[in-house]
């Protein structure tokens, strides 16, 4: 997967788990969730959907550690590595 | 008077026995003792008897620690959810006026430009603060008349109630608990709620019984899980959303959780679907906890295994019979009582009632009348006395646990130019049991702006206040009194947005 087709796929992924995935579409990459506004409730949904996506658990540095779409997108790529 | 005591008997029974525990720290009865003495000295230092103490911070053990240090003090801890926006808390902090506060080191900088010159202690600290045994000695701390917590809810008015409650409230709870709970000494119990919830009540009875409170930071179902097993946990509180995520997470199926015994759940109804669920998977217990924060907590219970047949009527839930302590009755539109199989509002009273909301006396009387609560909620009682929740009589709405006001949201949304009139109702959510839909009249059509709306509940409100959903309408009906037609409003909402979930599935 290339990186740009990581940052899109991720992006598809959260929106998904967003009330108003509008909200996504101000971030760049690096932009901190909390900082702008995704609640606690859709960070959950987000490590939902990702343990669907890479068929296995999360673990707590994992969990921890979703918070910008880059890092969304990194720990993606490592689950398919 | 009673945290002091529930300290003091830990540390007289067995000073080694672990009371606290959290991700970063193990807390003895005696590492309890020494560190509600020390932070009680140092807030001494800042206040007078009775000022307000604010308390900004995640999870974490020291938080009870704070409490308990307040009580000791003779002071009053006001705890602020974090996740509330500056506008939010400011508001709060001019009801209350604190003289100090505990917090996070990161939420100083946040606090000092709420409020200059407030003294902070970084909650951090307290393990670290100097032990002043000698000063304190035979200090008597706050009566049991005296508040010692003022736990903030949301408002039917637009701005947080704050809810007063007393040592007395702390302690007939924790008897009840003890009573019609029953966790024996040594219990391990998980604290998975946030603790400036009216749900903090519970670890404190769980501390009265003697037993240990595990923290967890924050609810993720992998995080809850995991201390689930590495605690070995055996009672455990959750809202139903919180049990629901704990059965969609792959990491159920690797976790060992032979050692919980007992589920105890409330805030929100739980589905009887989702209970099945739970009690299969899970291979637990579950009691039924109704309670109310102007209530003192815990106010109703149905114990586990306990045969309740059919609901009076369809959808109503039964939430069992009152706990130790605690007095119902159900009323009519007159103020009577009704009799069994009548639906009415459901009232409590007894000694764990909240002595008023802060500073806010007819908001107190519109609940609190000769010695009963009203909760709001419409029920009945069946003939074995068993008390079933049928509906909500006023316009509250319980999302994952969490009580939101129409009103707070509406008030933001009023701020906008753009904005004629709005009303906020519930709609029903299979994950979070409801979230707020804004039904939003624009002065003019081509002026509605989701955008701007949403950017208005971003910078006003703690995000699980914000709509999930903003519907834009022509007028919004009211009756010829001008009163908004909320049902309706609400059937509305139901029929688009289910209507709107299946054209796009």
């Amino acid at each position: 997967m290339t990186a740009v087709r990581s940052l899109d796929a991720v992006r598809t992924l959260i929106k998904g788990s967003l009330d108003h995935p509008a909200l996504l579409d101000r971030l760049g990459g690096d932009d901190d969730f909390a900082q702008a506004g995704i609640g606690s409730g859709e960070l959950i949904r987000i490590a939902l959907s990702l343990e669907e996506e890479l068929g296995r658990p999360l673990e707590d540095e994992e969990l921890l550690g979703l918070t910008s779409v880059r890092a969304v997108a990194a720990l993606i790529g490592a689950g398919e590595d | 008077m009673w945290l002091n005591h529930v300290v003091r008997r830990g540390l007289d029974r067995d000073p080694d026995a672990l009371a606290l525990r959290d991700a970063r720290r193990d807390v003895s009865w005696r590492e309890l003792h020494r560190d509600v003495r020390a932070l009680a000295c140092r807030l001494r230092h800042d206040t007078l008897p009775g000022s307000r103490v604010l308390v900004l911070s995640g999870n974490c053990v020291e938080v009870l620690e704070t409490y308990f240090a307040c009580a000791a003090a003779g002071l009053v801890a006001v705890p602020v959810n974090p996740a509330l926006t500056d506008p939010e808390i400011g508001a709060i902090m001019e009801s209350v006026e604190p003289s100090a506060a505990v917090a996070e080191a990161g939420f100083a900088a946040r606090l000092g430009g709420l409020y200059p010159g407030l003294p902070v202690t970084d909650v951090a600290t307290i393990p670290e603060l100097p032990d002043e045994d000698a000063e304190f000695a035979g200090e008597p701390g706050s009566g049991m008349a005296d508040p010692v917590l003022i736990l903030h809810t949301s408002a039917t008015t637009g701005r947080a109630k704050g809810v007063v409650v007393d040592q007395r409230s702390l302690q007939i709870n924790a008897l009840s608990w003890l009573a019609d709970v029953r966790p024996a000494p040594g219990t391990a119990f998980l604290n998975a709620g946030p603790l400036f919830h009216g749900s903090v009540v519970i670890a404190l009875d769980h501390l009265a019984a003697g037993g240990t409170v595990c923290v967890l930071d924050r609810f993720t179902p992998q995080g809850c899980l995991a201390a689930l097993e590495r605690w070995e946990v055996e009672h455990a509180f959750l809202v139903p959303s919180m049990v629901r995520l704990l059965l969609q997470t792959r990491s159920l199926a690797g976790t060992d959780l032979s050692r919980l015994r007992l589920l105890l759940h409330g805030a929100a109804p739980m589905p009887g679907e989702l209970a099945r669920e739970a009690r299969e998977r899970l291979g637990v217990e579950l009691q039924t906890i109704f309670g109310i924060t102007e209530g003192g907590g815990p106010v109703l219970t149905l114990r586990p295994g306990t045969a309740v047949g059919e609901p009076p009527v369809p959808g109503a839930v039964c939430v069992g019979v009152p706990m130790l302590g605690a007095g119902l009755r159900v009323t009519g539109e007159d103020g009577c009582e009704v009799p069994a199989g009548t639906i009415g509002e459901l009232q409590v009273s007894g000694d764990g009632l909240m002595q008023t909301y802060w500073k806010n006396p007819e908001a107190t009387d519109d609940v609190l009348r000769d010695g009963w609560l009203n909760t709001h909620d419409l029920g009945c009682v069946d003939a074995a006395g068993r008390v079933w929740v049928v509906d909500r009589r006023n316009d509250l709405i319980l999302r994952g646990g969490q009580n939101v006001y129409p009103a707070e949201i509406e008030h933001v949304l009023r701020q906008s130019p753009d904005v004629a009139d709005v009303v906020v109702v519930p709609l029903p959510s299979d994950l979070w049991g409801q979230t707020p839909v804004a039904f939003v009249q624009p002065v003019e059509a081509d002026r509605f702006d989701e955008t701007e709306l949403l950017q208005l509940c971003v910078d006003g409100l703690a995000p699980y206040k914000r709509p999930t959903h903003f519907l834009p309408v022509e007028r919004i009906p009211r009756n010829p009194a001008g009163k908004a037609l909320r049902t309706r409003l609400r059937e509305t909402a139901h029929q688009t947005l289910t209507a709107d979930r299946e054209h796009t599935a």
